[in-house]
């Protein structure tokens, strides 16, 4: 049939399947679109020349040559249509090969990020358990060197808490579940993990938050306010710290007596990768702590902002909407 | 009362059983996975404390086994955190659902309720004693002979502390540590005032010199 004719000469270089059927329709109507105008022109020359040998018999001679000639040039112009035609569906079936294989690529690559991010979930949760394990001994009994211990326990924890939230965040794996959240109760539970830090560094805790509801995910709400929590245990090292509710603006307010930020550093803290300033840390932070705060509190849609007097102290403001700004969520 | 704990990590089991049992709950340990359901039935237990990721099958399996035979009580102790995993936890039997790691005074807490309201008693509202002095923790009183004096909540906490150590020192690091643990913010400072104040409050009822001090260290109940 004609659709065989056309795939043995343009070559069988196509994909098998539907796609390939297409496009071989569709160089078929290529091809015809482009010759059957000529193929038409050719026909009513050779009748005009038929013509015009009747009516004009002593120009024969010529009309016989020039219609030859004419004759031979159309043909010539159909063999170049037809080469063109066949190069055009020999790079289509390139495109589409390539294509192919571009699709395999990034479902590749895709897959390589998925069993990446699984280990990594496998992995904290199989960490979690030694954790647990070093907290009980460490708690047991209450020698001198226990605390310190029980400090740096505590830290690995909150490293690994750290690389998951950044690890979802980053894949877009973050669902979020929105739910009333008392902010009381995730404070508590915040200090209450990070107390040892807090006590070793002799903080003085201002606590004045009573109660309060605010609409949020309780989970990610907590991973980003730990992040401020653990900075003020290492930046607030023998001040104070405090914690009220701000009604005026629906406000949380987690501030401290500690050594303060720069100005010009202010607008940078929730950088990736800001470590803070000279002199102040010799690498010792990973950069990426108010980073997550930053992204996981823009996502809750709870603005954060930042206050800070160098030598004074630090005060971070979120607000959360208020019950009939719902919407926002 | 009896609990049956079914975890696979051999430290959390002796340390958290040695935990429990320090509260008074008889603890028995699963150490055979292919069937922790033998152990269940040989030993009736009042409450079943349950890991999620096991050798074998997973906890979840287990507790839809035991709740074919038992309504007893079952908390699962798990370090998968997500609302999926304890959603799936509670509708398939289990009663409550635990974090690794464990918070000591939450778990406690949670066992507490779950027995309260199961068979309207626990083992942890009893009191310790010491030399004479009877200090119960559920009231918030101590009495010694006669006399009694109701305790604030830090200093229910400090005597917490120093009655379970039983004679032996406490750090303040400890005393302070276990206060936060109880929602109570304190520092330095306040434990020493708090200390000061307990320390009259027992002298008056003739306890003189009951809590000692170990220069640098911390402090303890005298020793005879």
């Amino acid at each position: 049939m004609a659709s065989k004719k056309t795939e043995k000469f343009l070559g069988s270089r196509n994909s098998p399947g539907n796609r390939n059927n297409i496009s071989k329709a569709k160089i078929l109507a290529d091809f015809i679109a482009h010759i059957l105008p000529v193929a038409l022109a050719g026909g009513s020359l050779i009748l005009i020349q038929i013509a015009l040998r009747n009516l004009l018999p002593e120009t024969e001679d010529f009309i016989i040559l020039s219609g030859e000639i004419f004759l031979a040039l159309l043909i010539l112009y159909c063999f170049v249509v037809l080469l063109g035609e066949r190069n055009r569906a020999n790079l289509q079936a390139d495109y589409e090969a390539l294509e192919v294989k571009y699709q395999a690529k990034v479902n590749e690559t895709e897959k390589v990020r998925q069993d990446l991010l699984e280990y990594f979930l496998l992995w904290v949760h199989q960490i979690k358990t030694p954790i647990a394990a070093a907290k009980l001994i460490t708690g047991a009994r209450q020698r001198e060197h226990d605390s310190e211990l029980r400090s740096q326990i505590v830290s690995i924890e909150k490293y690994t808490d750290m690389a998951i939230s950044y690890l979802k965040l980053a894949s877009g794996d973050a669902e979020i579940y929105v739910e009333k959240v008392d902010l009381d109760k995730v404070l508590k539970k915040i200090l209450k993990k990070y107390a040892v830090l807090f006590i070793s560094n002799d903080i003085e805790l201002d606590y004045r938050l009573q109660p309060e509801v605010v609409v949020s995910d309780g989970k990610w709400l907590a991973l980003a306010l730990e992040q401020i929590l653990s900075n003020a245990t290492k930046y607030a090292a023998g001040e104070r710290v405090y914690i009220r509710f701000s009604s005026s603006d629906n406000a949380l307010v987690i501030g401290d007596t500690g050594m303060g930020i720069p100005a010009e550093d202010i607008p940078k803290i929730f950088d990736k990768g800001y470590s803070g300033f000279n002199g102040q840390n010799n690498g010792k932070s990973t950069g990426i702590g108010l980073y997550l705060t930053k992204r996981i509190l823009e996502r809750l849609n709870h603005p954060i902002y930042v206050e800070s007097k160098l030598g004074k102290g630090t005060e971070f403001r979120i607000r959360f909407p208020r019950s009939t700004d719902l919407s926002n969520l | 009362m009896k609990i049956l704990m079914i975890e696979d990590d051999r430290t959390i089991r002796e340390y958290l059983g040695q935990e429990l049992e320090n509260w008074g709950y008889k603890v028995v340990l699963v150490e055979d996975f292919t069937d922790p359901l033998k152990l269940f039935n040989e030993t009736s237990p009042d409450l079943v404390l349950l890991d999620v990721v096991l050798p074998g099958r997973n906890g979840f399996y287990w507790c839809q086994e035991i709740r074919k035979i038992s309504k007893v009580p079952i908390i699962f102790i798990s370090s998968k955190n997500q609302p999926m995993d304890m959603v799936t936890g509670m509708q398939i039997g289990g009663d409550d659902y635990i974090t690794k790691p464990f918070d000591l005074y939450v778990t406690r807490a949670k066992i507490d309720a779950i027995l309260r309201r199961t068979y309207g008693m626990t083992m942890t509202d009893g009191s310790m004693t010491y030399e004479g002095a009877d200090f119960n923790s559920g009231k918030g009183i101590l009495t010694y002979g006669d006399e009694e004096i109701e305790l604030t909540r830090t200093e229910m906490m400090i005597l917490s502390e120093l009655f379970s150590a039983q004679g032996g020192i406490v750090t303040r690091q400890s005393i302070i540590e276990r206060c936060w643990q109880g929602e109570d913010f304190i520092d330095d400072n306040t434990l020493a005032v708090n200390m000061t104040r307990l320390r009259k409050k027992l002298r008056d009822i003739g306890l003189d010199d009951f809590i000692i001090t170990k220069k640098g260290v911390g402090y303890g109940l005298k020793k005879d």
